[in-house]
């Protein structure tokens, strides 16, 4: 294939790519995203328990999922849980996998967080009349989310590339668009180098409004 | 006058540290108690045993209908019952970091018992006039000097129209330029009627405002009385020592 082909191959993709980017793997971070912090907020409340079987859940829990891989994870939803009679397509699959991994790491950013808090607000809280989930949604969690924010902007923007793990339980989001596009073709380096592009531009983008984020919350809260 | 708040036979250990024990006084309404005494003595631990913000092993702590008994199990509604009679003032304001100044006024009165917000609000503000800071309600923490910072920490144990304040070393975290505003505020509020307990390090201001100053040293009352007695006409060696490390040129 000469030149002038490659370059009328890679202008024909950009729009089958983007599609990929904005119905695939946008999508299916932000969702795995919202939901793998709900996962984690309660995670590392069990984890901070004074009862010890929540604790210890929590604890074994963040263990397993640190301690294996990701797409370990994902084939075990995927293509496990069927010969136990639990069959998910493959976006639930990925989703699941995707929230309950980003639960297991970002439950400890969120538990620091929580711990950064002085313990003085608490006290203070307690001596106006405000009970344990008041102090924590009303002052403590906003104090946190400065402490939070950057650690978990890290784990978003790892999430938005680690989505392209979902290619191999036949979720089609950029990667598996760009594979679907190389095949017929031969053209690897470049439809893997425009979706490589595609993701750098995301995440950069993540990377600026994370800026914008702890610039306001910087303002917010006393250092 | 009646008495609001009784102590009886406060113990608290640490470990091994016996940080008070059997601790007795009381605190009749409209009147100032301070309680002195070197770092280390016990005094603040006790004044956070008056609200549970430490659990002492045993005896008991009465504010007006309120009554817990520390040695047998705190249910979180008898301490949440002692905690609605009293406001406290800390040592470092402990100010609520994300809220504003009238927001950190009106979130106990709001969420922690229930008052509407738009009378809250209300008070917040004739609150913070009173103590000098009107027009400082959308101010955060962090803008706000240590002097008013406190101030607001004062308007916030107002808020909750308490039986008692409980003011905890208010003054030994700021610049000494800003004690001033803080104790004249204080002073306001003594002579105001507030029933109120006094952390502090402040002779002059125990002297002038208290009705009882009770003197701590290694977790005991050693000295109770009249501003007027104890400080000025102590009886105790350990009390003399103390007045005169504190206070210089203190002249017995």
């Amino acid at each position: 294939m000469d030149s002038s082909s490659s370059w009328q191959l890679a202008k024909d993709s950009l729009w089958p790519l983007l599609q990929g980017m904005v119905f695939g793997t946008i999508p299916l971070t932000a969702i795995s995203f919202a939901l793998g912090l709900v996962v984690a907020l309660f995670l590392a409340i069990a984890r901070m328990s004074k009862l010890w079987f929540l604790s210890a859940f929590a604890a074994a829990y963040i263990s397993v999922i640190r301690g294996t891989p990701l797409l370990l994870q994902l084939f075990i939803i995927f293509y496990g849980l069927p010969s136990i009679g639990v069959v998910l397509d493959p976006w639930p699959s990925a989703i699941l996998a995707f929230s309950l991994n980003v639960g297991g790491y970002a439950a400890e950013t969120i538990r620091a967080a929580i711990l950064s808090v002085p313990s003085g607000q608490w006290e203070a809280a307690a001596t106006v009349g405000l009970g344990k989930s008041a102090t924590l949604t009303r002052v403590v969690l906003p104090q946190a989310a400065r402490v939070a924010v950057p650690p978990l902007s890290n784990t978003l923007i790892s999430l938005v590339k680690d989505t392209s793990l979902a290619s191999a339980v036949l979720v089609t989001e950029i990667f598996r668009k760009a594979q679907e596009l190389a095949a017929p073709t031969f053209q690897f380096f470049l439809m893997y180098g425009l979706a490589a592009a595609y993701y750098w531009v995301v995440s950069q983008t993540l990377t600026v409004i994370q800026g914008r984020l702890e610039r306001r919350l910087n303002r917010k809260v006393a250092k | 006058m009646s008495t609001l708040l009784k102590v009886t036979n406060l113990s608290k250990r640490f470990g091994e540290t016996q940080v008070f024990e059997n601790i007795s006084f009381e605190v009749p309404a409209g009147s100032v108690t301070a309680i002195i005494g070197s770092s280390g003595s016990g005094k603040t631990t006790i004044l956070r045993s008056l609200n549970g913000l430490e659990k002492p092993e045993s005896g008991t702590v009465e504010i007006s209908s309120a009554k817990v008994d520390y040695s047998s199990r705190l249910s979180v509604k008898t301490l949440a019952a002692l905690r609605s009679q009293s406001g406290m003032v800390f040592q470092g304001n402990n100010l609520f970091g994300n809220l504003t100044a009238l927001g950190n006024i009106t979130i106990g009165p709001v969420k922690g018992h229930g008052v509407n917000r738009l009378e809250a609000d209300q008070l917040g503000r004739l609150l913070l006039e009173q103590v000098g800071l009107a027009g400082k309600e959308g101010s955060y923490p962090h803008e706000l000097s240590g002097g008013q910072q406190q101030r607001v920490g004062i308007a916030r144990a107002l808020a909750l129209k308490p039986k008692v304040l409980l003011f905890d070393e208010p003054t030994s975290a700021l610049d000494p330029e800003l004690v001033g505003e803080v104790l004249s505020v204080m002073k306001r509020l003594a002579k105001t009627g507030w029933t109120m307990v006094v952390v502090t390090h402040e002779m002059s201001f125990a002297r002038e405002i208290a009705d009882q100053v009770l003197f701590i040293d290694k977790g005991q009352i050693v000295e109770s009385g009249s501003a007027e007695s104890v400080l000025k006409n102590p009886q105790q060696n350990r009390t003399k020592e103390f007045l005169q490390r504190i206070i210089g040129d203190y002249e017995i």
